[in-house]
């Protein structure tokens, strides 16, 4: 018979005493009742009694600082009986071992912010425990196996839309690029693809040219590239004809908008239009795909463009104008309200347009200037 | 290596002997008894003419603490429970702070008030709330709530020896046992200036760089968050704890620093929900930040906002704690 | 342990002529729109002021007082100057012009608004006079109506219980604001203060030559350490308990009046030594107002 003797709660503000003397020895049988130990909280000293008769074990030494509750002693009823068992068992079991850590806090945080898989990286170093350092050393292998084509330490936190120019090289690109610099940080020029060959290994203000059209598919296949934007205007069939080619391949277009343009709201428009420097979009306008808007264009409201045209600098088309595909503008071109301008219609520089417009006609003014020396 | 309760019984004691004009007041603070918490124990005993236990008349003694004063004493007065602070509200700030210069002169009234506050025992709504915020913004009154990482004997011998006017000192039930803070492991505790109530900076993690989370908070906190500090060491979670003692008048240089060093800032307090303590340090920071700099994002963290259950599970769902300091340190940081 | 000599009537007169004619001077600078805030008057409880303050010594015991203190000051020798300056706002006033009407210190002298917070502040100055070893006695005055309020008790019970030199005054003038004070006391207030163990004394409040003699024990007995009391004076309040708060019944005021300090001391002197003294005091009296007011108006 084992009876366990512990630290009883003394005094309401205090959760250890100390074991200030032992009064009987360990051995020795005594009776119940008897003072076993003196005991000393802040409050009070006081004396512990056996609960019960039998041999005395005392399981702490003069001077330790117990926690009540905690076993002091134990009486058993034959001399040298085996407490152990009943001791663990009121106890209960030690505690299990705690369940192995692979990461600390830290690297699971920084590990869901940067998205490396740190079940794989913990796989990876057995038997050690994931750091952030482990996490940010893991990231950064991952970005140089696929890192951007031209890399100016961009934030990792913050991930434009990159760009990839097709044609422009030579001229249009310069103006695509900066609108897109002076964007602030939603968008990065990583790229141009030219047909010319001799543009090829040239930077147009910084931005490589990177060979011909045909890298195309495997610089997406690569995702080198967010989306796609055509700069050439010369033929606007091969203009359509290219987009519509490039998104049947699945391939993603952007817009690239200079930041001085006001686009009003409710403003629609499709993917792989250029608006360049000033324009004015007003309320309602609607633009398909992939059209080109040099500097100064001025769409009036609720006019529709269709997709694939290209309008010369400083154009104004007035309120409800609706105009088809394909369409090209000079510059300094004006059309009066609620007129329509058909498919593949081409309007001369300075022409005032004061009637519909049939597809695949050229409209030009009579007046031409003439030319005389001084 | 002593601890909190054992450092304010020795200054008790040092000021007592060190001048005849100190007197200490309070409910059941003669020995043998020697105070609810003990804090008073042997002082009635080698000091009897100082030493005065007086009736349960809070507000009465607490004005008698004034007349005192007035007339040339130092009186130190005890408040059994920071819970009965409510019974002294009108001497203190209708009478005892106003003498000073209601009058039109300047007529000091040197009185300490030393009060335990704080919950953890199961003592239940009336005899466990952290009322300190209510004394806060009394014109003229100091409020001071050493943590145990301070040296609670030397900053009450400094209120009562040099502040020279009203000071309500906030004491922490809970830190009475405790020894007093030894900085181990990856913690490294440094004054942030010779204050004479300083505010102690916690880090646990070398160098000057940002933390992760920058904690402010005061007393009894520093409890549940020393603790906390070794283990988020562990997990590489930095934090730059700054634990003040002046609660009013703040320091606001000191927080200033502690806020402009962190990523995100978490104020604590054992004061319920509402109208904190916290709030002033936050008003206080945007008041005081120089153009152009900016504060990282801020929370508060405190106490629910009703009374405190007696039972361990409603203490511990409704006082601030290591757990719930903890998770909403991870919560920040998600 | 010298005490002063007890005043005659004659001085005890010509004291509470002065607290009067002060306190109707200042009713009466309100009505030109010279003043800010209000007034409690003690008209019609000079001799209470006069009859206590004849026994103490100015620059060695302590009074306490409350929001209707003007008399209490007038009476300890606080100058009438500084009072008036200190009504008007100016900053030669008592407590610089901060304190005004409620919130007075002179000397030994000191008075705050919130009824009943004083007593503890007074006990505790009168056990700083116990530790100090002399024969200082404190004085507080409190009315009828403050005696509601609980911290009242609370001083009174360590009053007595460490034996203190207080003298605890109780001006019981019949009304706490507008309610009688049949409407706010229960009970009897002289037993109150035996209740807690003070000796406790009843006195007619409007006959300074009993409120003299009364006092004079009552404080001798405190210098000898015998401990706390309460004096409780029965008066009656001639004035509005502030500035233009008044709904009692005229004729009760005006029997009253008849019975005031001034008046009842008046019919043992000789009546053109009364008016004489009175114009005199009139006179001094307006010469400061003038003086003063040509201060408020000074650039």
């Amino acid at each position: 018979m084992i009876q366990i003797v512990r630290l009883p709660s003394v005094s309401p503000n205090d959760e250890t005493a100390k074991i200030v003397t032992l009064l009987r020895e360990t051995g020795t049988l005594v009776r119940a009742g008897e003072a076993i130990c003196a005991i000393e909280t802040s409050k009070a000293g006081v004396e512990i009694e056996a609960p019960a008769g039998g041999y005395l074990v005392h399981l702490v030494s003069e001077g330790d600082v117990v926690a009540v509750n905690k076993a002091i002693a134990v009486l058993t009823s034959e001399k040298g009986e085996d407490y152990a068992a009943a001791l663990a068992a009121e106890d209960g079991a030690p505690a299990s071992a705690a369940e192995e850590r692979r990461w600390t806090k830290k690297a699971f945080l920084v590990a869901r912010r940067e998205g490396i898989d740190l079940e794989a990286l913990a796989a990876s170093m057995p038997g050690k425990v994931v750091g952030e350092a482990d996490v940010l050393e893991a990231k950064v292998q991952e970005r140089s196996a696929g890192s951007d084509l031209t890399d100016r330490g961009y934030d990792p936190c913050h991930r434009p839309e990159r760009v990839l120019l097709l044609g422009g090289a030579a001229g249009a690109g310069v103006i695509a690029i900066d609108a897109m610099m002076r964007g602030g940080l939603e968008q990065r020029p990583v790229g141009i693809l030219d047909n010319n060959p001799a543009t090829h290994g040239m930077t147009s203000i910084g931005v490589p040219v990177l060979g011909n059209f045909d890298l195309i598919e495997e610089l997406w296949e690569a995702k080198k590239f967010d989306g796609a934007v055509i700069l050439f205007t010369d033929d606007l069939d091969q203009r359509a004809a290219l987009f519509e080619s490039l998104s049947a391949a699945g391939i993603a277009f952007s817009n690239i908008i200079d930041p001085s343009v006001q686009v009003r709201s409710y403003v629609r428009m499709g993917r792989g239009n250029v608006i360049m420097g000033n324009g004015f979009l007003a309320a309602g306008v609607t633009l398909g795909d992939n059209n080109f808007f040099a500097s100064q264009n001025v769409i009036e409201h609720h006019s529709v463009i269709g997709s694939h045209c290209a309008f010369g600098p400083r154009c104004t088309l007035s309120g409800r104008v609706q105009m088809g595909d394909r369409v090209r503008l000079g510059m300094h071109v004006a059309v009066e309200p609620y007129l329509r301008i058909g498919s593949r219609a081409i309007i001369a520089s300075g022409t005032v347009v004061t009637s519909h417009v049939p597809e695949d006609v050229v409209v030009k003014s009579s007046v031409s200037p003439i030319h005389r020396p001084r | 290596m002593t601890t909190y309760g054992k450092s304010i019984n020795g200054a008790l004691n040092a000021l007592l002997a060190s001048d005849p004009s100190i007197h200490l007041l309070g409910e059941d603070i003669l020995d043998p008894y020697g105070g609810a918490f003990k804090i008073s124990q042997g002082l009635s005993s080698a000091f009897p003419d100082q030493v005065i236990g007086t009736p349960i008349s809070e507000a009465g003694f607490t004005g008698i603490a004034t007349g005192m004063a007035l007339r040339g004493l130092r009186p130190i007065v005890e408040i059994m429970f920071g819970d009965f602070m409510t019974l002294t509200f009108d001497q203190i700030l209708n009478h005892m702070i106003k003498f000073r210069d209601m009058y039109g002169r300047d007529l000091p009234v040197p009185v300490v008030i030393r009060t335990p506050m704080g919950g953890g025992r199961g003592y239940g709504a009336t005899h466990s709330q952290s009322l300190e915020k209510y004394f806060c913004g009394i014109p003229g009154l100091t409020v001071v709530a050493p943590s145990h990482l301070h040296d609670p004997g030397e900053l009450l011998t400094r209120a009562v020896k040099d502040l020279n006017g009203p000071c309500l000192f906030v004491e922490h039930k809970m830190l009475y046992p405790l020894e007093l803070y030894a900085p181990h492991g990856a913690v490294r505790v440094s004054a942030l200036t010779d204050d004479p109530f300083p505010t102690l900076e916690a880090r646990n993690f070398a160098g000057s760089g940002r933390a992760d989370v920058g904690i402010i908070t005061y007393g009894g906190t520093s409890r549940l968050l020393m603790p906390l500090l070794e283990t988020l060491a562990d997990e590489e979670i930095t934090i730059s704890a700054g634990l003040v003692a002046s609660l009013d008048p703040l320091p606001t240089a000191d927080l200033i620093r502690l806020a402009t060093g962190c990523d995100r800032l978490l104020i604590v307090e054992e004061g319920t929900a509402g109208f904190t303590w916290g709030a002033e340090v936050i008003a206080t920071l945007h008041e005081g930040l120089k153009p152009g700099t900016r504060l990282p994002p801020i929370q508060r963290l405190s106490s629910q906002a009703r009374s405190i259950p007696a039972s361990r599970d409603g203490e511990a769902a409704t006082l601030i704690s290591t757990d719930i300091i903890e998770s909403t340190i991870m919560r920040m940081l998600a | 342990m010298s005490a002063p000599p007890p005043p005659t009537l004659a001085e005890c007169y010509q004291r509470m002529v002065l607290i009067r004619t002060v306190e109707e001077s200042l009713l009466g600078l309100f009505s030109t729109g010279a003043l800010r805030g209000t007034v409690h008057t003690c008209l019609g409880q000079e001799a209470v002021a006069v009859g206590v303050a004849a026994a103490l010594r100015p620059d060695r015991d302590v009074v306490c007082t409350n929001h209707r203190g003007h008399g209490h000051y007038l009476a300890v020798g606080g100058p009438p100057r500084a009072l008036i300056a200190e009504v008007m706002g100016l900053s030669s006033g008592i407590s610089g012009g901060i304190g005004g009407s409620q919130h007075l210190h002179f000397n030994n002298f000191y008075s705050n608004g919130i009824l009943g917070g004083m007593a503890p502040v007074a006990t505790g100055m009168a056990l700083a006079e116990k530790k100090a070893g002399g024969d200082g006695v404190v004085v507080l005055f409190i009315g009828d109506g403050a005696m509601a309020e609980g911290t009242v008790y609370e001083a009174f019970n360590m009053a007595a219980l460490w034996r203190l030199p207080i003298l605890f005054v109780c001006e019981s003038n019949g009304y706490a604001q507008s309610t009688a004070i049949a409407g706010e006391i229960a009970g009897d207030l002289t037993r109150r203060g035996e209740a807690f163990g003070l000796a406790a004394v009843s006195v007619d409040g409007n006959d300074v030559e009993a409120v003299c003699r009364v006092t004079a024990d009552l404080v001798q007995d405190r210098r000898r350490g015998s401990g706390a009391a309460l004096l409780v004076a029965n008066t009656y309040r001639l004035g509005p308990h502030s500035k233009g708060d008044d709904f009692r019944d005229r004729d009760e005021i005006a029997a009253h009046a008849a019975e005031a300090p001034c008046r009842r001391a008046r019919r043992q002197l000789d009546p053109q030594w009364c008016d004489s003294v009175e114009a005199g005091i009139a006179a001094e009296v307006a010469g400061i107002i003038e003086d003063l007011q040509r201060e408020l108006r000074a650039p």
